[in-house]
């Protein structure tokens, strides 16, 4: 190999410099507020939680749709979720003398989506990376506000 | 608007406008070494990753030049030439294949851990069509790797392997010379990032790039000796093609540049940013990638790191990033260890978010066409919550 000359490792240098400030970046970019504030609504839930980290090659993308599972769109997630009753909506629970027989909490506890993304084993979901607890509140936070397609 | 979504909408910019601040100073940062130096070797002599590929910034179907390399610098020895040197293609055509068989061990927690499996990871076939004038037609046909088989007790759209074809890139090339100007256009991924070989990094798999997310492009570019520009303009597979062409992730449409400036022989710098609009969010994305091969020592040094503004139509938007840092020990021909963190961070206003990635990749190439693979990998979310993964692979290429 031929060594370059000293100018150009100087310059190479400053690459290396680069590369450690995005190391640096890397480790300090885990700020934030410790409150979430983002919306509980599915149009936020579904584009930025679960279609990155659900609807992969493997499992529920359109072309792979595991369990009859869609979650890569907005409408296709919400029939598959809904429909299948891996989440329960507040307008599907009945009601008795006007009051729901399921509270909006009872009915985060039944959802199955949110059960799957607490399990351990081979049940979790996702299966290769766990979602944050963040994450996942945030999607109960949905369920409990009604789980509407909103 | 509420007071909670108007405080958002005020952290929003402030964060945007710390991300914008940030990503400028890199960028500027890293134009003061835009200069042009001789073209030397990086690690296994060769420079530039359209001399080993066809493509002309790297991936798919490796060129005369590429097959030399593997057997003469990449591997402990042998042909690496189609069918081993037995048979030669006629010149108007360059054939090729990939295949994949893939063990792993995804430790999740709870009595079922670790998930034990192994499948047919990939089985590609590759073609490249010369025609004159410097046009060729590119083509890669193979099978969607399915890392567990289908359970018909949970169902799922690919039932068989005919279900598992794909077309993950075709493409017409207009390539005269090894450097110079090119086009192409295309199913192929637009140049972006470090493109690295392992999709589930975060660095491919949450900046458009991940696997099958391949769309339709059309793109230019010029490639020097020492540095290289590529722009292209993208759209998503249409979702009324067969499965055979269909491709995964948001249905973007857009547009990506990138820009590399190589020095003495031994380090690659480069910028890059990608526009992507679709029915349900737009993604604004840019960042820098760097490469540095200390000879010597035997190491490299790279890294990536990208800034994305989401921003979710109905809804509001966030700031992510994402970054990939690694160090490569190449200590005797035929042997590379890597050691990388990786970072994703989904809403840099939201605390615990992050998702952190530590792995060690060992790569052996005991004879050109042959590559063991041992990766292990320990995902560390911000909430405390992690993964371990273990992967053993073997890998043919014909």
């Amino acid at each position: 190999m031929t060594v370059g000359t000293t100018p150009s490792r100087w310059r190479a240098g400053r690459v290396a410099v680069v590369l450690v400030l995005v190391g640096v970046a890397g480790v300090t970019a885990g700020c934030g507020n410790s409150t979430d504030d983002r919306p509980p609504t599915w149009s936020f839930v579904s584009t930025a939680i679960l279609q990155p980290n659900c609807a992969t090659a493997n499992c529920h993308s359109a072309i792979a749709q595991r369990a009859s599972v869609d979650l890569s769109t907005r409408s296709s997630g919400y029939s598959s979720l809904v429909g299948r009753h891996f989440v329960i909506t507040r307008a599907s629970v009945a009601v008795d003398g006007g009051a729901p027989l399921v509270t909006d909490d009872q009915r985060v506890e039944r959802s199955q989506v949110i059960n799957l993304m607490h399990a351990q084993g081979n049940l979790r979901m996702p299966p290769d990376m766990p979602l944050p607890e963040t994450d996942i509140q945030l999607v109960a936070s949905w369920i409990r506000a009604g789980a509407e397609n909103d | 608007m509420s007071v909670r979504l108007l405080q958002r909408a005020v952290q929003d910019r402030r964060t945007s406008g710390l991300a914008a601040f940030a990503l400028l100073a890199l960028l500027l940062f890293a134009s003061r070494d835009a200069a042009a130096f001789p073209q030397f070797q990086f690690s296994s002599g060769t420079t530039r990753c359209g001399q080993c590929h066809f493509a002309p910034a790297g991936t798919g179907l490796i060129s005369e030049w590429g097959r030399g390399e593997a057997g003469d610098t990449i591997s402990r020895g042998g042909d690496g030439a189609f069918l081993h040197g037995l048979w030669k293609p006629p010149s108007w055509v360059a054939l090729g294949g990939d295949f994949r068989l893939a063990s792993l061990a995804n430790a999740t927690g709870g009595p079922e851990s670790p998930e034990l499996v192994t499948f047919p990871m990939q089985a590609d076939a590759y073609a490249h069509f010369v025609f004159p004038e410097g046009f060729s037609l590119n083509l890669i046909v193979g099978d969607r790797g399915i890392v567990r088989p289908t359970d018909d007790s949970i169902g799922g759209r690919i039932t068989s392997a005919t279900d598992r074809f794909i077309s993950r890139e075709h493409y017409l090339m207009w390539r005269p010379s090894a450097t110079g100007p090119y086009a192409r256009v295309g199913r192929y991924f637009p140049v972006y990032g470090l493109r690295l070989v392992e999709h589930i990094f975060y660095n491919r798999r949450f900046t458009g790039n991940g696997l099958y997310e391949e769309p339709y492009a059309l793109s230019g570019g010029y490639i020097a000796e020492d540095w290289e520009v590529h722009a292209s303009g993208f759209t998503a597979v249409p979702s009324s093609f067969p499965d055979f062409f269909q491709s995964i992730g948001y249905k973007e449409s857009g547009g990506t540049a990138y820009g590399e400036m190589r020095f003495a022989g031994m380090a690659a710098l480069a910028v890059q940013g990608r526009v992507g609009i679709a029915d349900e969010e737009a993604r604004y994305q840019g960042g820098a990638d760097a490469k540095v091969w200390f000879d010597p020592a035997k190491l490299m040094f790279l890294g990536e790191a990208d800034v994305i503004r989401q921003q979710i139509k109905g809804s509001i938007g966030q700031t992510q990033f994402v970054s990939f840092t690694g160090l490569t020990f190449m200590p005797i021909r035929g042997l590379m260890g890597t050691l990388a963190y990786e970072r994703y961070q989904e809403d840099l206003n939201v605390k615990n978010t992050g998702h952190n990635a530590y792995d060690l990749e060992i790569n052996f190439f005991p004879w050109a066409h042959i590559e063991v693979l041992g990766l292990g990998r320990i995902q560390h979310n911000g909430d405390g919550s992690n993964a371990t993964l273990g992967m053993l692979q073997f890998h043919y290429y014909l």
